[in-house]
């Protein structure tokens, strides 16, 4: 009796580890289901971090990229993310139109992994349309050229050189009424400009495109003199000049130049992009020097001044406005292609 | 006498053990097949979602069109692709919540079939619910069915899946259930 009893109790014993291992089996695999599907869906989510921090870098003008990017060279982002690894690559699809990118995104998360293959396109924000070298909408209009200083409307490259084409050349100064272009014609003989030197048409009202570019300067200068380099034809960059600055020197500057005061030039100073005066009793003044300005200028505000002594150059240039609106930080991108 | 009382109480004894191992054993094999039951609907429901995922994900990818969702109902979707990223390939791929499955305890349980091209497969049989919402740009709900340049707005699709077990798990008619729901937000709409 005592036998049967230990045989039952070891039958018992057997029988309940071999269901509670079962029961064990199919708990374990049931959560290892859940972690696998929490695995994909990380990595997932680490692929598109990885666009985005891609993005960032462009957004932010980080040159480490956008350099190589402009010269045509694919790079690589490497970066640990969410206990995940994420692999990051970014191409221009034709680095001379620099408006389609190329992503590609890896991403590893325990076992787990996920790809993304996206084509973007990026296009510039709405930009102020810049009808002249210089275009005037202030009132009344503050014009003065002294010396033999130069506005010139025909389309040059940003070396200084004129374009192959006449057909995008403009106005040397685009002025809002007739009675501006008689203060304007004064000084005709400074003046070149194709179809015309002085051209009466309505100015385009930077002022909605003010703000964001204040908000998101990269550079703001309260007074001062200020040398030195400032962005680069390929990561051109925002400044914001809320004072009495003057800019001297050898240096240069890429991109939209904000003013709400008074910038001087002097030296051999060179502006690339766009300029625009905001804001009341701006002046923007080139009192000595050779400075020049690529790229073209608006004036608004009452009672802004724009004056012109020395050597100094304003040529009109599409290229270098072009440039200017590829600031990355302006640029909008849109989804042409996104394979996951 | 005593003898007797010993076999008689050992008898009592042993019947009460064997009733106890028998209980014992039922309920863990009870417990065992809800456990393997639950297994199972998981399992399904995660490769379920993940198929559904995998296609949502897709959805107008290399399709020149604006119209990229042909069909856009609250138990069926169809749409463009290019499914495999074969050049210059469309594909189209269809869901449809289809009719009650005849054979299983279960009265909810319907089947879901999956087209890819012309191509149809069966690919669960264990749905009580398949319901889709679409929105667009500004995350407003669209009425069921969407139809005509709305279809052309459609920006996000809410997937709601529920798979139940085809029999109840013992005699208490309950069914095991699993439940999945997600916000896709289709990159090339």
């Amino acid at each position: 009796m005592g036998r049967l009893a230990l045989v039952l109790i070891v039958i018992l014993g057997f029988t309940t580890g071999i269901v509670t291992y079962s029961i064990n089996l199919s708990k374990r695999y049931t959560i290892e289901n859940v972690v696998g599907f929490e695995k994909y869906t990380t990595a997932r989510n680490i692929a598109h971090t990885g666009v985005n921090l891609m993005l960032h870098k462009l957004d932010t003008g980080d040159t480490t990229f956008i350099n190589p990017l402009n010269r045509g060279q694919k790079l690589w982002l490497v970066k640990n993310v969410m206990s995940g690894l994420c692999s990051i690559s970014v191409k221009l699809t034709n680095p001379a139109a620099l408006d389609t990118v190329d992503l590609t995104s890896k991403s590893m998360y325990g076992d787990s992994t996920y790809n993304m293959r996206l084509r973007l396109q990026r296009f510039p924000k709405p930009f102020p349309t810049v009808g002249g070298a210089v275009s005037l909408a202030g009132t009344p209009t503050v014009f003065t050229m002294n010396g033999t200083p130069n506005i010139d409307g025909r389309d040059h490259l940003m070396n200084g050189s004129l374009t192959g084409s006449r057909a995008t050349d403009t106005v040397g100064v685009a002025v809002a009424t007739a009675a501006e272009s008689v203060a304007v014609s004064v000084y005709n003989s400074k003046i070149i400009g194709d179809p015309a030197k002085i051209g009466v048409q309505p100015i385009d009202d930077p002022g909605s495109y003010v703000p964001e570019y204040i908000s998101g300067a990269d550079y703001t200068w309260t007074g001062g003199n200020i040398s030195g380099n400032f962005g680069t034809a390929a990561a051109p960059v925002i400044g914001y000049v809320h004072g009495n600055v003057t800019f001297a020197g050898s240096g240069s500057f890429y991109g939209v130049l904000v003013v709400d005061g008074v910038i001087d030039m002097q030296g051999t100073y060179d502006i690339y992009g766009l300029v625009i005066c905001t804001g009341d009793s701006n002046t923007v003044q080139t009192s000595a020097g050779t400075p020049e300005i690529h790229g073209g200028i608006i004036v608004t505000g009452v009672g802004s001044k724009f004056s012109m002594k020395g050597t100094a150059d304003v040529q009109y240039s599409s290229q270098a406005l072009n440039m200017a609106k590829y600031i990355p930080k302006l640029l909008a991108y849109k989804i042409m292609k996104w394979y996951e | 006498m005593s003898i007797m009382m010993d076999l008689i109480g050992s008898s009592i004894l042993l019947g009460t053990l064997v009733l106890a191992v028998l209980g014992i054993n039922i309920n863990m094999s009870n417990e065992r097949g809800a456990s393997a039951t639950e297994f199972h609907v998981q399992t399904e429901l995660i490769q379920l979602g993940r198929i559904v995922e995998f296609d949502l994900y897709k959805i107008g990818y290399d399709i020149a069109s604006n119209r990229k969702i042909i069909t856009a109902d609250s138990s069926r979707i169809k749409f463009k692709t290019n499914l495999w990223n074969i050049p210059g390939k469309t594909d189209s791929v269809e869901y449809i919540l289809g009719n009650y499955v005849a054979v299983s305890t279960n009265p909810r349980d319907r089947v879901l079939t999956r087209y890819e091209n012309t191509t149809g497969v069966l690919i669960n049989y264990s749905i009580t619910r398949f319901k889709l919402t679409y929105y667009n740009s500004r995350d407003l709900l669209l009425a069921t069915p969407v139809t005509g340049n709305n279809l052309d707005s459609i920006r996000s699709i809410k997937i709601y899946l529920t798979l139940e077990s085809p029999d109840p798990l013992g005699a208490d008619s309950s069914y095991v259930a699993g439940y999945y729901s997600k916000l896709v937000y289709p990159r090339n709409l």
